[in-house]
């Protein structure tokens, strides 16, 4: 059964890789254009 | 009600005078179910075994495409406005757009189904139920189409986006029909799969005109 | 509860308000997150059948319950957009999205990573995978055509016509494993008489549900004032051009005479 821990791994890696790529996409383009906004 | 008939009597001659893809829609259905027999082979055991989904999917694919144009010809040229100035109101225009697209598309495929059915293997004993099937889900898929085909009229343009909103939408009939044809040849009895299928039509048929309508007004503003 | 949705209907008032929270509520995701691992990766049970396969289930569930929520969210946000036409829904509506889709992808995903060991295969097209893939499309969809509109308010009032049609699918992915016998296991927490698992498992769980939760309310407030922002950037572009057009048009006429 300890065998199976490359699955328990795997899907773990995978959802917090997919929220992290979300997140930092996010929080960069909010990043970007706060700062071309600077004159308002 | 008596626009209505007007409505679905102008519909039908423009197909039968060939300014609409009806006969292409049809045509694509027939081959769609040819290619079948042509891509898997000829053992008769897989192709029983598929020939409810194959039938299904070929009707599936032949009213997404003849969909595309339903709504939209008349939303460029301006007759869709002058209809809904002339007093008749937008639900009744889409219901009668939905019926005279069921006649020209639904009601080919329920007819032509019994004669397809041959050539992709099915067996006789199974062709109520793949009629049944057809009868109560092509309406169904005509009327959960024609919204996406209103937004359609919003975006100005058609392809692959509406296509691609409407399959997930059409999959839930695709499934309960070509899954009674599946139950029926297993043994287990369709009858399930009719039943949800019977609850999808009255369902999209109150829903969908409303719907649409908002989406063919989103077009105007 | 109607006066804090008027407060925020400005977007002005809206920006500052997302602006001072956002950074409180992604505070609270990791320590939710750091609390829900340690319980579901260390400090909680094996599973009598599964063995530590079980683990997998603190990511796949709250996973499923986040994609469920945020289209029921984005479905009410669609009925409001529609049919109260409240300023800040369609910039909800919008914004939910790509977040929605991220965990349907990842509940897709990982359930399909815990059912090789455990159930023998990746995919099987039962009833509920089936409708969360049909979900997952949806969602797709909505983004897709969000984006296809070169005007932006047709382009959300469409999506929400879009996101309606499309709700009749959430109680298909609720029911759909009391109504067919298949593959996924049926529920067993959120049912009448309670939940059925033990609260050891129940308590990873529930932190991680609120992980993910916090996730989405952190993000949303983020992408929202990106959003708030872009559409500031792009009036200011579209005066300029304006201003700068009259300029060369008033150069232009006398330099004619």
């Amino acid at each position: 059964m300890s065998s199976h821990l490359i699955y328990i791994f795997s899907a773990y890696l995978f959802s917090f890789l997919v929220l992290m790529i979300l997140g930092l996409k996010i929080y960069l383009t909010f990043c970007s254009y706060k700062n071309k906004n600077n004159n308002f | 009600m008596k626009n209505f008939y007007i409505l679905v009597k102008r519909d039908l001659k423009l197909a039968i005078n060939g300014s609409t893809d009806t006969v292409a829609a049809i045509l694509f259905y027939i081959l769609a179910i040819v290619v079948f027999p042509l891509s898997i082979g000829t053992d008769a055991n897989i192709l029983t075994k598929i020939s409810g989904g194959a039938i299904w999917i070929a009707a599936l694919f032949s009213s997404l495409l003849s969909l595309d144009r339903v709504l939209r010809s008349d939303f460029e040229d301006g007759s869709l406005e002058q209809m809904v100035l002339s007093g008749m109101s937008m639900e009744l225009i889409i219901l009668a757009k939905c019926f005279s697209h069921w006649i020209t598309n639904g009601l080919p495929i329920v007819i032509i189904s019994p004669i397809l059915s041959i050539i992709i293997g099915l067996d006789s004993s199974y062709l109520w139920i793949l009629l049944v099937s057809l009868l109560i889900g092509t309406p169904s898929l005509t009327l959960i189409g024609i919204t996406p085909a209103a937004l359609s009229c919003a975006i100005g343009k058609g392809g692959v986006l509406t296509v691609m909103i409407m399959l997930p939408l059409m999959l839930p009939v695709l499934i309960f029909g070509a899954g009674a044809i599946e139950a029926e040849l297993l043994g287990m009895g369709g009858l399930g799969h009719m039943y949800a299928l019977g609850a999808i039509l009255p369902i999209s048929l109150l829903i969908s005109p409303f719907i649409a309508s908002k989406a063919i007004r989103l077009g105007w503003e | 509860m109607s006066l804090f949705f008027n407060f925020l209907a400005n977007p002005s008032r809206y920006r500052k308000f997302a602006e001072n929270v956002y950074p409180y509520t992604l505070l609270i995701m990791f320590i939710m997150l750091i609390v829900g691992l340690w319980y579901g990766l260390y400090n909680s049970p094996p599973d009598y059948q599964q063995g530590e396969m079980v683990r997998i289930m603190y990511v796949h569930v709250p996973a499923a319950w986040m994609s469920l929520m945020i289209y029921f969210c984005m479905t009410i946000l669609s009925l409001f957009s529609l049919i109260l036409k409240h300023p800040l829904a369609d910039l909800l509506t919008k914004c939910s999205a790509p977040i929605g889709a991220s965990f349907t992808m990842i509940a897709l995903v990982t359930g399909s990573i815990w059912g090789k060991p455990t159930w023998g295969t990746w995919w099987v097209w039962d009833a509920r995978l089936t409708s969360v893939f049909i979900l997952f499309l949806i969602y797709l969809g909505h983004i897709a055509l969000v984006n296809v509109f070169e005007d932006e308010v047709k382009g959300a009032k469409a999506a929400a016509i879009l996101t309606l049609l499309g709700a009749f699918n959430l109680p298909i992915i609720k029911f759909s494993v009391d109504w067919w016998n298949t593959l996924h296991q049926p529920a067993s927490i959120m049912k009448i008489g309670g939940p059925s698992i033990h609260i050891d498992m129940m308590v990873p769980l529930i932190f991680m549900a609120l992980a993910f939760l916090f996730y989405y309310i952190s993000f949303l407030l983020i992408n929202s004032q990106a959003e708030i922002y872009k559409k500031r950037l792009k009036k200011t572009y579209i005066n300029n051009i304006e201003i700068h057009k009259n300029q060369i048009l008033n150069n232009s006429r006398k330099y004619n005479e």
